[in-house]
C-alpha cells in the first residue's frame, strides 16, 4: 500500500483534499488540475483497468435488469423445470436455444441463476465492503487519534482478529450464525446477512490497522497542529482535517476489498454456510456443479466464469485506481 | 413357517416375473435394472465366484451409524455392522426376504393357539472378549427386556414385543423383567403372548433379540443412557475392535469417522452359515460428496457404497460402460421413500392441507433426484410391489393412486381449491414460514429442493436445515419433541417381508416414542391404531394381507406422509470383491458374504 502522504501534500487550512495551487512560471498560463483530473488522466492510460470497469459497469446494469432480461429471454431463477432434465436418469441437460446455459441438477435455468447470481455477489460487493470500510475508518481514527488505552484495546482487538486465518474465522462465523434463527437474537439471519456479517466483521480489521497506522502520522502534521491552534475540536479535526486526507488510502483498499469479499461469499457459499438454494449464488451453484463437472459442463462453467472474470475486473480495476493515485506512477 | 417362507418365495418369484414383464414396455428401465439386481446378488449367494478367505472390505458412508448399541440400532447402514458382528435369533442370507435360523438352531415352533413361541439356541457360540462365556437363551431374555428401559430405548420393543406378558406399556427407567419370556434351560427360550400375534417370528430377526450378557452390561444399562453400546461384545464372526476393557470408543468406533471391524476371535465358524470371509472391515465415514465415494470405489481404492448411492450422472455414467456396469447392483427395497409432514403442527394439522401437499408434490421430478426411472417405480401407497400378493394386490396395486395428477408431475389447481377449502382464500398458505430438515448431500438435498420449491405454490414457505442423514434422523425426525415441519429425506424399510412390518411402527400412534421414533408424521389416529391392532392379531395370512391392504390404502388417504417411490437401491462394488447386496435390508452390503478376489 502507498504511503497517503507521497499522494496529496496538504498544506494547513487548505480545503480537504486539495493540493497546492499550481505556481505560474515565467508568466506562462499554466492551467490547474484538481486531483481528479490528475486520477483521471492517469487512470485512463490504463486501458486493462478502463475495459474492466466497462465490464463491471454492465455488470451492474445487467444486475439490475435480470428480471427483465430473464422474463424476455429466460426462466425464473428458482422455477425448476424437470421436463428439462434427462427423463432416462435424470441428469441436466446443456445449452439450448430454451435454455441458453442449459439446466442444472433440480432443473432450474442456469443463466436465469447465473444472473441473479451476479446480484447477489455485488450486493456483497458493494454493500458488506462498505459497511466494513465505513467500520474500520471510524475504528482507525478513533485508535489512531486518541492513542493510549483506547488505541491499545482497538489494536489488540485487530490483533486478535488477524490472528485467525480468514477462511476459518468466516466458516466459524457463518456456521453459528446459519442454523435456527440466527445469530444476535435474530439480527443476523441465516443467508445473505450472515455472508455480510462475517465479512464486516473479518474485514474491517485490515481497514481499521491502515487507517490508525495514516492518523497516527497525520495527527503529528503541522495543519493538524494549526487547526488545533485556531480551537478546532476533536470531531472538526478527525472528519474535516484527517479524514480528507485519507480518501486515497480508503478508495485503494476498498477496491482491492471487493473481489476479495466476492471470493470469500463465494467459499462461503460453496461450503454451503452461505448463500443457501434456492437462492442463487455462484459460489453455491459451483459447490453443487463441482461432483458432475465431467458430464455437465455448462452448471460448472458459467458461474465459474463469471466469479472469474468479476473478481479479474475487480482486481485490475482496484490496481488501476492504485496505480492512478500513486504520484510516483506518473508519466 | 414352511407356509410363510414359500410364500415370501413366491412373492419374490413374482415380482422378479413383474419387472421382466416392465422390460416389454420399453419404457421403465427399472425393470431391467431390478433383473439385473436379482441375478448379481444370486450369484454372490451361490457363491459362483470362489470366495477367497482375508483381505480388507472398505465400506464408505456419508454419514455415521445412528446407533452403535444394537438394541438400539434401527437404521439400514447400522444393520451392515449390527448383523456383522451380533447373531439375532434369526437373520437373513442377502438373497432372501426370509428369516433363518442364526442363533437359533431352528425356526420358532409355533403353538396352535398362536400364544406360545419357542426357540432352541445353538451351542458352541460365545461372546467376544471381554465376556468370552457361551450365550444362554438368558441372554437373549436381558437383550429383549433392555429393549424397554429409557437408557435403551429400542425404537421398535413395543411394537414388536409390547405383547408379550408382562411386557411394560411404556419404557420403564430400569430394565424391567418380562414375565412372558421364560428361559427353562439354557439353549431354550418360550416367548408367552397375550394374544396371538401374527408375525412375531418376523420379530424374532431384530436385532434386539442378539444376545446382551447381563452381568455385563447392566452397568452400563443403568446409566441414565446406557453407554453399552460403546463396550459392546459380539456373537457375530466379527467384532468392533475393542481394548482389554472392551471400550469401543476412540478404537474400533471413531463417531463420524470410522468403524472397525476384526475377526471376533470367539466366533466359531461350524454354528454359522455366514462365510465371513475377509479378515477386516473398514466402514470409512465422511464422505459427503458421493461422486467422490464412487469414483474411489470404480478405482479400487474403497469396495461398496454403505449409506449413500452414487449421484443420477453416475448412474448414467456407469450404465453406459460396459465393464462398470457388471458392478452396479440394483436392488428392490420393498419399502419407500416418504414425505413426512408433522400432523401434530399447524398447518399440517389440517387433512386439507396435507392433501393439498400430496396433490402439489411432483413426484416424476422427485424420482428423476434420484435417477430417473432406473432408481425404481413411482409410489402411491407403502406397500411396494415386490409384496405381491402380500399386501400389494391387496392395497389396490398400482391403480391406487388417492391423489393423481398427469404423469404424477402434481396438480396445482387441485392443491389449491383443498388450501381454500383449508381456510386459505387465495389458495396459498398464509402463516408463517415452515421448517424442513433435510440431507446436505446429493441426491437428498436436490431431492429437498424440489418438494420445497413444489409447497411454496402453495405459499408454504420452508426454511430447510441441511444435516447428514443420520443426523436428520437421530437429532430432528426421530425426535417428536425436536421434529421439523417437514421430513423430505425419510426412508422406510420393512423389518420384515410382512405389511406390518411397512405399516405399523411408522403410522401407529401407540408406537410413537419420545426418542428413536420412526413415526415421522406422528400419525396418532384411533380408528386406524384399532384397525393395526387387531390386523397383528391376524393369524390366517390371507385374512392378514387384505387387512393389511385396507389400512395402507387408509394411511395413504391421510396424507401424514406422502409416498413417491418404491425404490430398486444402487449398490456400487468395486472390482476387487464378490458383490452382495441384502434383499432384505435395501440392498444394503452384506459384508459378511462380500469376499475380496
Amino acid at each position: 500500500m502507498s504511503d497517503p502522504s507521497l499522494l496529496v501534500s496538504p498544506s494547513p487550512g487548505s480545503a480537504p483534499g486539495d493540493v497546492a495551487a499550481p505556481v505560474p512560471l515565467g508568466g506562462g498560463g499554466v492551467a490547474g488540475r484538481t486531483p481528479w483530473q490528475l486520477f483521471y488522466e492517469q487512470f485512463r492510460r490504463d486501458k486493462l483497468a478502463v475495459a474492466a470497469m466497462v465490464f463491471i459497469f454492465v455488470e451492474i446494469l445487467l444486475a439490475l435488469l435480470a428480471p427483465v432480461i430473464v422474463k424476455a429471454i429466460a426462466h425464473p431463477p428458482n422455477a425448476q423445470y424437470p421436463g428439462a432434465l434427462d427423463q432416462q436418469y435424470g441428469t441436466p441437460t446443456g445449452p439450448s436455444s430454451r435454455f441458453l446455459f442449459g439446466v442444472d441438477t433440480v432443473g432450474e435455468d442456469v443463466f436465469s441463476r447465473v444472473l441473479y447470481g451476479a446480484r447477489v455477489s455485488l450486493e456483497v460487493a458493494l454493500f458488506a465492503t462498505t459497511l466494513a470500510v465505513i467500520t474500520g475508518v471510524i475504528f482507525g481514527l478513533i485508535s489512531g487519534y486518541y492513542r493510549g488505552v483506547v488505541d491499545t484495546l482497538i489494536s489488540r482487538v485487530i490483533d486478535v482478529t488477524l490472528a485467525f486465518p480468514v477462511l476459518l474465522l468466516a466458516l466459524g462465523i457463518a456456521s453459528a450464525c446459519s442454523l435456527g434463527n440466527g445469530c444476535v437474537r435474530g439480527l443476523i439471519k441465516p443467508g445473505l446477512s450472515t455472508v455480510v456479517a462475517a465479512i464486516v466483521i473479518i474485514n474491517w480489521t485490515y481497514v481499521g490497522r491502515l487507517i490508525r497506522g495514516q492518523v497516527l502520522s497525520l495527527r503529528e502534521k503541522e495543519f493538524v497542529e494549526a487547526a488545533r491552534a485556531v480551537g478546532a475540536g476533536d470531531a472538526a479535526i478527525l472528519f474535516r482535517e484527517i479524514l480528507p486526507n485519507l480518501v486515497a488510502p480508503i478508495v485503494v483498499v476498498t477496491t482491492l476489498l471487493i473481489p476479495q469479499n466476492i471470493l470469500l461469499e463465494a467459499a462461503l457459499s460453496y461450503l454451503g454456510v452461505g448463500i443457501n438454494p434456492p437462492q442463487a449464488s455462484w459460489g453455491e451453484m459451483i459447490a453443487e456443479a463441482t461432483p458432475i463437472f465431467n458430464t455437465a459442463w455448462w452448471f460448472f462453467a458459467f458461474p465459474g466464469a463469471a466469479l472469474l472474470l468479476t473478481v479479474l475486473a475487480f482486481n485490475l480495476v482496484g490496481d488501476g485506481v492504485r496505480d492512478a493515485l500513486d504520484p510516483r506512477m506518473a508519466a | 413357517m414352511k407356509t410363510m417362507s414359500a410364500a415370501a418365495a413366491a412373492v419374490l418369484v413374482t415380482f422378479l416375473g413383474l419387472a421382466a414383464a416392465g422390460c416389454g414396455s420399453g419404457s421403465d428401465s427399472s425393470a431391467s435394472a431390478s433383473t439385473t439386481s436379482g441375478s448379481s446378488a444370486s450369484t454372490a449367494a451361490k457363491g459362483s465366484d470362489p470366495a477367497q478367505k482375508g483381505g480388507t472390505i472398505t465400506v464408505l458412508s456419508a454419514g455415521d451409524v445412528d446407533h452403535i448399541d444394537p438394541g438400539q440400532a434401527y437404521y439400514s447402514f447400522s444393520y451392515e455392522i449390527t448383523y456383522a458382528t451380533q447373531r439375532p435369533l434369526l437373520a437373513y442370507k442377502p438373497n432372501s426376504v426370509n428369516a433363518s435360523p442364526d442363533l437359533a438352531s431352528a425356526m420358532p415352533k409355533v403353538s396352535k393357539d398362536g400364544k406360545t413361541v419357542t426357540v432352541h439356541i445353538r451351542k458352541g457360540v460365545r461372546f467376544s472378549p471381554p465376556v468370552n462365556r457361551a450365550v444362554t437363551s438368558s441372554d437373549v431374555k436381558y437383550a429383549i427386556e433392555r429393549g424397554f428401559a429409557t437408557s435403551v430405548a429400542s425404537g421398535y420393543a413395543q411394537a414388536y414385543f409390547g405383547d408379550l406378558v408382562g411386557a411394560p406399556a411404556k419404557a420403564t427407567a430400569k430394565v424391567p423383567s418380562i414375565s412372558g419370556i421364560e428361559t427353562p434351560n439354557p439353549t431354550t427360550i418360550v416367548f408367552k403372548l397375550k394374544q396371538p400375534v401374527g408375525v412375531f417370528d418376523g420379530a424374532l430377526g431384530m436385532p434386539l433379540t442378539a444376545p446382551v450378557p447381563a452381568e455385563y452390561a447392566r452397568k452400563y444399562d443403568n446409566q441414565t443412557l446406557s453407554s453399552y453400546g460403546l463396550h459392546q461384545v459380539a456373537t457375530g464372526p466379527y467384532m468392533i475392535k475393542n481394548n482389554a476393557s472392551g471400550n469401543i470408543n476412540g478404537i474400533g468406533y471413531q463417531p463420524g469417522k470410522l468403524i472397525e471391524l476384526v475377526r471376533n476371535p470367539n466366533w466359531n465358524a461350524s454354528t454359522s452359515w455366514r462365510p465371513a470371509n475377509a479378515d477386516k472391515i473398514l466402514f470409512k465415514e465422511g464422505f459427503q460428496d458421493p461422486t467422490v465415494m464412487t469414483r474411489q470405489i470404480l478405482s479400487g481404492s474403497a469396495d461398496v457404497n454403505g449409506d449413500t448411492p452414487p449421484t443420477p450422472a453416475e448412474l448414467r455414467s456407469i450404465q453406459s460402460n460396459k465393464a462398470q456396469r457388471a458392478q452396479l447392483v440394483f436392488t428392490p427395497t420393498g419399502g419407500s421413500r416418504y414425505i413426512a409432514l408433522n400432523t401434530r403442527k399447524a398447518p399440517f394439522n389440517k387433512l386439507d392441507v396435507r392433501e393439498a401437499v400430496a396433490y402439489v408434490l411432483d413426484r416424476n421430478a422427485m424420482r428423476l433426484t434420484r435417477g430417473g426411472p432406473i432408481d425404481g417405480r413411482i409410489a402411491t401407497h407403502f406397500i411396494d410391489p415386490s409384496f405381491g400378493s402380500k399386501g400389494f394386490v391387496q392395497s389396490g396395486g398400482l391403480g391406487f393412486d388417492p391423489f393423481p395428477s398427469p404423469d404424477f408431475s402434481g396438480n396445482v389447481a387441485k392443491a389449491k381449491s383443498l388450501m381454500r377449502a383449508a381456510g386459505y382464500p387465495s389458495g396459498k398458505y398464509t402463516g408463517k414460514q415452515l421448517t424442513m430438515v433435510a440431507d446436505n448431500t446429493p441426491p437428498g438435498s436436490n431431492t429437498a429442493q424440489v418438494v420445497a420449491a413444489d409447497l411454496a405454490k402453495i405459499g408454504l414457505r420452508v426454511k430447510t436445515i441441511s444435516v447428514t442423514h443420520s443426523t436428520m434422523y437421530t437429532r430432528f425426525c426421530n425426535v417428536p419433541k425436536n421434529e421439523p415441519n417437514v421430513c423430505p429425506n425419510v426412508w422406510w424399510l420393512p423389518d420384515f417381508h410382512e405389511p406390518q412390518a411397512i405399516l405399523n411402527v411408522t403410522f401407529n400412534g401407540q408406537n410413537i416414542t419420545s426418542v428413536n421414533n420412526s413415526n415421522w408424521p406422528l400419525l396418532d389416529i384411533p380408528s386406524l391404531n384399532k384397525q393395526m391392532a387387531q390386523a397383528k392379531r391376524v393369524i390366517n395370512p390371507s385374512q392378514r394381507y387384505a387387512d393389511w391392504g385396507r389400512i395402507d390404502k387408509e394411511v395413504t388417504k391421510t396424507a401424514g406422509a406422502i409416498p413417491w417411490l418404491w425404490e430398486d437401491f444402487p449398490t456400487l462394488f468395486s472390482s476387487h470383491v464378490t458383490p452382495a447386496a441384502e434383499l432384505w435390508n435395501g440392498g444394503a452390503p452384506d459384508v459378511t458374504f462380500m469376499s475380496v478376489k
